[in-house]
């Protein structure tokens, strides 16, 4: 990551950062935390978001391209975090309807599911909300026609490539293979949330 | 003690934005004319962004 950072000014106070991989944002947006004081700093898929004062943004470029040129921070060692899922039934509404959209038995697609480990690549859409890389490429579900207006803390959805956890309750468009009931958010804990990006999780069959 | 004697439409009470949590996905929120709730605050007395 030494080569110099194209800064892509997306509004008067966000720079908008390209780069290729998940994990690459994830490292640049440590790099940038550890660096400086920018009020906001975000790994996206593919991109990293500054959010910066632009009372002198001169200096800001500067100082986001001296970063660049320093030793990408490495990410935080975290031990793999299991999630136990309850599949199907009244927690996955949908998992019969995902099944049959892949041609699996129900026992087939649990088993790929638990089988490899998984990665947060993201967090958006909802507080906490964790779009979760790891699925066959095959694994291509679509989004629910029409979203529910509310789902339950926990839910557990595949769509686009990703499984999907919902940290918190509220609407919701994927659709849903089952639930978890691990401790998704503590609002009195330093980190809040249990899932951020970079984070590997298995999933096993409760 | 604050009564709310006659709420209008989506009343709400605001505390100041919560800045730095954007990359779990936490919206900054808190009031929509920061600078009146903070003149405001300032008109009664409270120092900073005092929910209102």
């Amino acid at each position: 990551m030494s080569a110099r950072l194209t800064l892509k000014r997306v509004a008067d106070d966000v720079f908008e950062i390209p780069v290729s991989t998940a994990s690459e944002a994830q490292a640049l947006a440590a790099s940038l935390k550890a660096a400086g004081t920018a009020e906001d700093v975000v790994a996206g898929l593919t991109s990293v978001a500054v959010r910066f004062d632009p009372i002198d943004t001169a200096a800001v470029e500067a100082w986001l391209q001296s970063v660049s040129a320093s030793q990408a921070a490495a990410l935080p060692g975290r031990d793999i975090i299991e999630i136990e899922v309850s599949y199907g039934g009244e927690h996955g509404p949908d998992f019969e309807a995902v099944c049959a959209q892949l041609g699996l038995s129900a026992d087939a697609f649990i088993q790929r599911h638990t089988a490899s480990d998984h990665t947060v690549d993201m967090i958006g859409f909802t507080p906490g909300f964790s779009y979760i890389s790891g699925l066959p490429n095959a694994w291509t579900i679509p989004r629910l026609g029409t979203p529910r207006n509310r789902v339950a803390a926990g839910s557990i959805g595949i769509s686009a490539g990703y499984t999907g956890i919902y940290a918190l309750a509220g609407p919701g468009g994927w659709p849903l293979i089952g639930r978890t009931t691990a401790t998704l958010f503590d609002p009195g804990a330093a980190d809040p949330f249990l899932l951020v990006p970079g984070q590997r999780v298995t999933f096993r069959s409760a | 003690m604050l009564v709310v004697k006659k709420p209008g439409l989506q009343s709400t009470l605001q505390g100041a934005p919560r800045m730095g949590y954007r990359h779990l996905g936490v919206p900054y929120a808190g009031p929509a004319d920061d600078l009146s709730m903070a003149l405001a605050n300032h008109l009664v007395g409270n120092a900073g962004q005092q929910t209102a």
